[in-house]
């Protein structure tokens, strides 16, 4: 048997090295997966431990709340809902000096609710909502940071896909940690909005004055909000359902979507072309992130078979050092690696080690799992390979990829300086999963 | 591909038919694994009405949703080979000289394809077993197991059959296109 410091070594090495040659990453895992067991075994025959895991991780309840959470998304996105909601939150936020850095923030948050998407929403709110707000004289960086920051917030606040994913790897309840997202995701929204106003108030000219045509009557303001309602109820009842546990977070998802099939049909403009696009879009991304899930989780059945697990947890445990110091590590290097490497290839690799690692330790797991959760959705915007800056740079033509780097920094910096609250303040993550 | 084309043969035709062959299959399973997720979704939502408005809950309703669920994910995997639509990491690659970039993704497509055969190998093997000792999933709802195995072989297969044609079409197309496209005609 070799050494678990030169197993592990290089597997993160090739793992990193297949990354960079552009191979597929769920092929990645897979070769990774196969090299592994001809090293610890001699032969490929280990192979059918994959094909079974293969087997068993696509036939995973819980897992199928992927799906379910993404095409409710696509049915919100494509029925014109979106729209109904944007026009409730412009309606609301009413004439204030940053009022469209405002509405960025608030309507990044609902929209992360409703999509779960950070991509979806920094693209959505890119091509809408930004070119507006440069016409009128509004900052473009910190325009571009309010959709950042906002849009970082959809994996997050419930319902989040990888918060699922997530629950699965870290083996801890999915629907504990959905629920334990709402509260930092909404402080985290609050946070971003105080930051708005507070920039604006110190240096005016990064917004324009108050418009008159921001006044609008209290009576059209309420009909635009009770609009809105039946669409931001959808997800209530889903959180509802999972949190009175009248159904697990695979089954009030399905419900959900039936909910938003009919209420998008009678409110919005959703036909029979539009759900076909969605089933359509909701087929793709689900088999993009699942095959990805179906072939790595044998890693870990890897790392216990090699060792590396228990002599990590081990060598980990005899270093003796502070829990702070332990949890700031823990959290450091999985920042650090969202730097670089796709959210769930990062989780998909740390997962496995930091999991008897925390239960070592003597960390909450649910506390633990949702503060790791904030801190791989900051990877969407960490320069200099965060998919939602590729994004949005991709929909604001002509951005230099310099200047959303700058624009995400602030935003970053505010969510670290979150994760250390949340550190601090347990209460905060585990008060809502505690009354279930 | 106009250069290749230029010059048509039997063998080209036959595998250009071939190519449309897989294509159309690969559609078609496409379909399949939409319906695999209306199904899982209506399935689903119709289980959590039936067991607290109609008090009967049904033994079928979970066992036939992860089904559909396995299904969508493997019979759709084959399209996104097809159309080069993997989640991927090509930052390093773009940075790349053309010509290297192009030999990094024919070396990276020839290794999808081995390793996808490879597994797709193994998986053929398991599925024989179960197909031979008719095994089925331990659920209230007996399926054979080999349903789900013969999507997991075949969209192993169709994928890296899809990763040897981006890495033929890359002789043909221009650098910029090669390891995607995936076409012959």
């Amino acid at each position: 048997m070799i050494e678990w410091q030169i197993f592990i070594t290089c597997a993160v090495v090739l793992m990193l090295g297949l990354f960079a040659t552009g191979l597929p990453i769920f092929l990645a895992f897979l070769t990774l997966n196969l090299a592994g067991l001809y090293v610890l075994t001699g032969s490929f025959k280990g192979v059918l431990l994959v094909v079974n895991s293969m087997y068993d991780t696509s036939t995973s309840m819980s897992l199928a709340a992927i799906p379910l959470f993404i095409l409710l998304g696509e049915i919100l996105f494509r029925s014109s809902a979106v729209n109904v909601v944007f026009n409730a939150v412009d309606a609301v936020v009413g004439a204030v000096r940053a009022r469209l850095y405002i509405v960025s923030v608030v309507l990044s948050t609902v929209f992360g609710a409703l999509s779960g998407s950070a991509m979806a929403v920094a693209a959505m709110m890119g091509s809408s909502l930004l070119p507006e707000m440069v016409k009128r004289g509004y900052d473009r960086r910190l325009s571009m940071g309010t959709i950042l920051g906002g849009s970082s917030l959809a994996p997050i606040i419930p319902p989040s896909v990888m918060a699922v994913v997530l629950g699965i790897l870290a083996g801890v309840s999915i629907s504990g940690l959905l629920v334990a997202g709402i509260v930092p995701g909404l402080v985290l929204g609050v946070v971003f909005f105080g930051y708005v106003v507070l920039r604006v108030k110190l240096k005016p000219s990064l917004a324009p004055p108050s418009t008159t045509d921001a006044h609008l009557p209290a009576t059209v303001r309420l009909g635009m909000v009770l609009k809105a309602l039946p669409f931001v109820l959808i997800i209530v009842a889903i959180m509802g359902l999972i949190i009175a546990g009248v159904a697990t977070p695979t089954e009030a998802a399905a419900v959900g979507c039936v909910v938003a099939l009919i209420i998008c049909s009678l409110f919005a403009t959703l036909n029979l072309g539009k759900l076909a696009e969605a089933l359509s879009s909701t087929a793709r991304t689900t088999s993009m992130i699942m095959i990805i899930m179906v072939c790595s989780v044998s890693f870990s059945q890897i790392l216990n078979m090699s060792g590396v697990t228990t002599s990590l947890v081990q060598s980990v445990i005899s270093l003796d050092w502070s829990p702070v110091l332990m949890f700031a590590l823990l959290m450091a290097l999985g920042f650090v690696l969202c730097m670089f490497v796709d959210q769930i290839a990062v989780m998909i690799l740390l997962v496995p080690l930091y999991k008897p690692i925390i239960a070592g330790l003597g960390f909450d797991p649910l506390w633990f799992w949702a503060i790791f959760l904030i801190n791989v959705s900051v990877g969407n915007i960490t320069p200099p390979f965060g998919y939602t800056l590729f994004t949005l740079q991709g929909v604001a033509r002509g951005v230099p990829i310099q200047e959303l780097y700058r624009a995400a920094l602030p935003f970053i910096v505010l969510y670290v300086l979150m994760i250390a609250v949340f550190a601090l303040l347990p209460g905060l993550i585990t008060f809502l999963p505690s009354l279930m | 591909m106009s250069g290749v084309s230029s010059g048509p043969s039997g063998a080209w035709h036959l595998l250009c038919s071939l190519a449309r062959a897989h294509d159309f299959l690969t559609r078609l399973t496409f379909w399949v694994a939409m319906i695999g997720v209306a199904y899982l979704t209506t399935v689903l939502a119709w289980e959590v009405l039936a067991r607290y408005a109609l008090r009967q809950p049904s033994g079928w309703a979970p066992d036939t949703a992860a089904l559909a669920f396995g299904l969508s994910i493997f019979l759709a995997a084959p399209t996104l080979s097809k159309e080069g639509g993997h989640a991927d990491m090509r930052l390093v690659v773009d940075t790349l000289p053309a010509s290297a970039a192009v030999w990094l993704r024919r070396f990276t497509m020839l290794l999808a394809c081995a390793v996808c055969w490879l597994a797709a190998w193994f998986g053929y093997n398991e599925l024989l077993r179960l197909f031979q000792r008719g095994v089925m999933v331990i659920a209230v709802t007996p399926i054979p197991k080999w349903w789900l195995m013969a999507a997991i072989v075949y969209s192993l297969v169709s994928m890296g059959l899809y990763f040897l044609r981006h890495f033929l079409t890359s002789f043909c197309g221009t650098p910029a296109s090669a390891g995607r496209g995936g076409e012959f005609s």
